[in-house]
């Protein structure tokens, strides 16, 4: 089976981008999430192996939502997305638990290499 | 990339459309933090999704704007109006790219002013600022990594080795592309803290989490773990292009370097062992992606809307066609047939409605861009205005909806230029400075109902009159003849609303006649009232959908008409002895009411044979205004849903007609356009 990825960001179009990364190396989609609440539902409903995580989103930021992950899970991996400038809110989530980090404006290989690290 | 721009062109319009509506919002209560939180974190995303497309000016533009904005998130800038004006340019500027963006794949828009003002507006409040900014800057640190460790350290790894733990000496180097290599530092520090601890660093922990390092740096642990493990654990880290790890034992009181695994990464990530790695599950890869793809993709696609008519003409065909096999079945008395049409009927309105439900759009979509505009306008009258919108949720037609957003432009304009007055107007008016605007939607069976009502000076019928007659409309005699209401009416008239001094506000060109035609295009009425000193309110009324309705076919003579049953009120047979005429007019009295009645075929403009030569007839009771008539025709076919058809040419502009329809059986129906029909002429 395909390692099963769940992609949490607001803009539909970040998430598309990802897909369109991620499918074609046989990866599975398993679930997308706009917010950090949605992130949390998802989470426990489709138990993805890895998690891409957007930072700045509406209702709850993703650092929140790797608190609560992690907490339920303490083995989930979660990669940060993020914009350059955020270097203090990427620490902090990895102070929570997340496993590694992508800057965008992302290239494809970044995103394998980063998943493929975190996945071991 | 280009597959994505229209993707980035609408997220970015409706991002554009948060960014404006929640300023304005954030403008009227400065204090809401959630509110410039959701701005900030809009024009963050925009920036994001443009530096993804490589579209750099909108990606500065917004950057600039973020940062303006988290000054403000951070209380070290103070709001007022000149800062909200300046964000809404920033705002207008990226929406002009972003247009540009969808019409011709480049900007040409020239950024270079607003950032300008952007930096000269911060370069003033900094000065006023500058007690409560503090900016830090980053030291460079020029410290090269040795291998010289001090007594104290040395002493340290002693004693660790004598309690059992392995020592291993790390030398680190982050890959020279990495972005944020002070997070990657990071990671790896917190890696190792889980499964040891770090007895050394140079440069020191603190230096390294800051990314105050140049290529690399060194680290001792102490741990329980053999150097598999280690090793592992930081090949976990990505972003390295070096990282040997070297055991240090004590021997002879002397520390000695032991093994040294050494890894040095190649900088681009090779595909190709990706695919090795992953190999286990590429085995019928095509297959399972091709489903995935089509079970992912259910969540939310866009539709070309062009795709969506087409889907909707198709189904407009199918409901002709079963119409037809009805036809069939009942002619030949075929029982089966009747029944799988039952069947297939149920279907057709279930298609009818899923595909319906697909095209509709929240009325929100062309309200949320209206808070700015009220906004603006209210600044540039120096009024004061509050505009109050309900039921952004409702959802009409698309088609609907894209035609509506300029009419209620042009009533919402006019609330502000000729409704609200000035604050101090109303204050001598005994009314609070200032004035309110509703703009509310309500969904009432299968109508949409739009008000845009103001609290204003309301529109006096005496200015009606006099207008009308400045412009040559009317004479003095017939304006004088007109009672309240229907001098108020005038306001419909062509070139009556269109202001001579042309205001930036509402004097556009476009009078209300096109606000009314609009809607009469749509099948919607639209109606209004107003009262002097209390303000004015305009109703519009539209169907839910244009794109398939009912009709009722009637037949005069040997031709057969449709008119849209949206437009009915009942039907009534009449035989010859129920038309009574009074003064000169034909009447029947329905429910103790005396209603009028007119021909069908004299409006039609068909004279050869006339009604009362007929025994039966109908009447079509139809309301046009307040008036209640009916519209004699000989007979009364049926009811049938049906799609109007375009039709191009001389034949397209036919007064009276909508469009013309096909039936099952291939005829094609004209379709009446009752409200273009009986016009004053035939009213009278």
């Amino acid at each position: 089976m395909g390692k099963k990825i769940m992609l949490v960001d607001d803009t539909k179009f970040m998430r598309m981008m990802l897909t369109n990364i991620l499918k074609p190396k046989g990866f599975e989609i398993v679930a997308e999430a706009s917010d950090g609440l949605e992130a949390i539902d998802k989470y426990k409903a489709t138990n993805p192996d890895l998690v891409t995580m957007d930072i700045v989103m509406p209702n709850m930021e993703g650092i929140e939502a790797v608190k609560n992950i992690v907490a339920a899970d303490s083995n989930a991996k979660i990669i940060m997305i993020t914009a350059i400038g955020q270097e203090s809110k990427v620490k902090e989530a990895i102070q929570a638990g997340a496993k590694g980090y992508v800057v965008k404006p992302f290239k494809a290989p970044r995103v394998l290499e980063e998943i493929e690290k975190v996945l071991g | 990339m280009s597959e994505y721009k229209d993707m980035f062109v609408e997220e970015a319009r409706e991002h554009l459309q948060t960014l404006n509506q929640t300023l304005v919002d954030f403008e009227e209560n400065p204090k809401d933090k959630d509110a410039m939180n959701q701005i900030f974190r809009a024009a963050h995303t925009l920036k994001g999704m443009a530096a993804a497309m490589n579209y750099t000016e909108i990606q500065k533009l917004a950057h600039k704007t973020e940062d303006t904005l988290d000054l403000v998130r951070n209380n070290q800038l103070e709001v007022n109006t000149g800062f909200v004006d300046l964000i809404f340019k920033c705002f207008d500027g990226l929406e002009i790219m972003v247009e540009e963006i969808s019409d011709k794949d480049a900007t040409s828009f020239n950024i270079a002013e607003i950032i300008q003002n952007l930096e000269k507006f911060l370069g003033q409040s900094e000065k006023k600022n500058q007690s409560n900014k503090e900016i830090k800057k980053p030291k460079k640190n020029q410290q090269k990594p040795s291998l010289s460790i001090d007594e104290k350290t040395k002493a340290k790894i002693v004693k660790e080795i004598d309690s059992g733990r392995d020592i291993y000496k790390l030398d680190i180097e982050v890959d020279k592309t990495c972005l944020m290599k002070s997070i990657r530092a990071f990671l790896l520090l917190k890696k190792l803290n889980d499964i040891g601890d770090i007895v050394y660093a140079k440069p020191n922990q603190k230096m390294i989490e800051d990314g105050e390092f140049d290529a690399g740096f060194e680290l001792i642990i102490s741990t329980q773990d053999d150097m598999d493990y280690v090793q592992r654990q930081i090949n976990t880290v990505s972003e390295l292009s070096k990282k040997n790890v070297i055991q240090i034992n004590f021997e002879n009181e002397k520390l000695t370097i032991g093994e040294t695994r050494e890894e040095n990464l190649q900088l681009e990530i090779d595909e190709e062992k990706i695919d090795r790695s992953l190999s286990d599950n590429i085995e019928n890869k095509e297959e399972k992606q091709s489903i995935n793809s089509v079970e992912k993709r259910s969540q939310s696609i866009r539709v070309d809307m062009d795709q969506l008519d087409d889907f909707m003409n198709l189904i407009g065909e199918l409901v002709i066609s079963k119409g037809r096999l009805g036809q069939i079945a009942l002619d030949h008395n075929i029982d089966e047939l009747s029944e799988t049409i039952n069947t297939f009927d149920r279907l057709t309105t279930e298609l009818q409605d899923k595909i319906m439900n697909i095209r509709m759009i929240p009325m929100g979509h062309i309200f949320n861009r209206f808070p700015r505009m009220i906004r603006d306008l209210a600044k540039s009258s120096n009024k004061k205005i509050n505009l109050i919108i309900e039921g952004e949720g409702i959802e009409l037609d698309r088609t609907i909806l894209d035609e509506i957003g300029d009419p209620l432009v042009h009533l919402l304009r006019n609330s502000v230029d000729h409704g609200i007055e000035t604050p101090s107007e109303r204050k001598k008016g005994g009314k609070p400075e200032e004035g309110n605007i509703y703009l509310i939607a309500e969904r009432k069976r299968n109508h949409i109902f739009i008000t845009v009502k103001d609290d204003g000076k309301g529109i006096d019928p005496n200015e009606m009159r006099k207008n009308a007659i400045k412009k040559g409309l009317r004479t003095k005699e017939e304006a004088e003849l007109l009672n309240d209401q229907q001098a108020l009416d005038l306001l419909w008239l062509p070139g009556l609303s269109s202001k001579e001094e042309i205001t930036s506000v509402s004097g556009r060109g476009v009078g209300m006649d096109v606000v009314k035609s609009t809607l009469e295009k749509l099948n919607g009425i639209v109606e209004y009232t107003s009262v002097i000193n209390e303000g004015s309110t305009f109703s519009l009324k539209l169907p839910l959908t244009m794109a398939i309705f009912k009709s009722l076919f009637v037949g005069i003579d040997t031709e057969t008409y449709a008119i849209p049953i949206s437009n009915i009120i009942e039907t009534v047979r009449l035989t010859k002895n129920d038309i009574r005429k009074i003064n000169g007019v034909n009447t029947t009295v329905i429910r103790n009411q005396v209603l009028p009645l007119k021909s069908l075929k004299h409006i039609l403009g068909l004279r050869n044979k006339t009604h009362e030569n007929l025994e039966n007839m109908f009447a079509v009771v139809i309301q046009k205004e307040d008036k209640q008539f009916g519209l004699i025709v000989d007979q009364l076919i049926g009811e049938q849903e049906i799609t109007i058809k375009n039709m191009k040419g001389s034949i397209k502009r036919s007064k009276g007609i909508a469009g013309f329809t096909i039936t099952g059986d291939g005829r094609v129906i004209p379709v009446l356009d009752l409200n273009n029909l009986l016009d004053k002429k035939n009213m009278d």
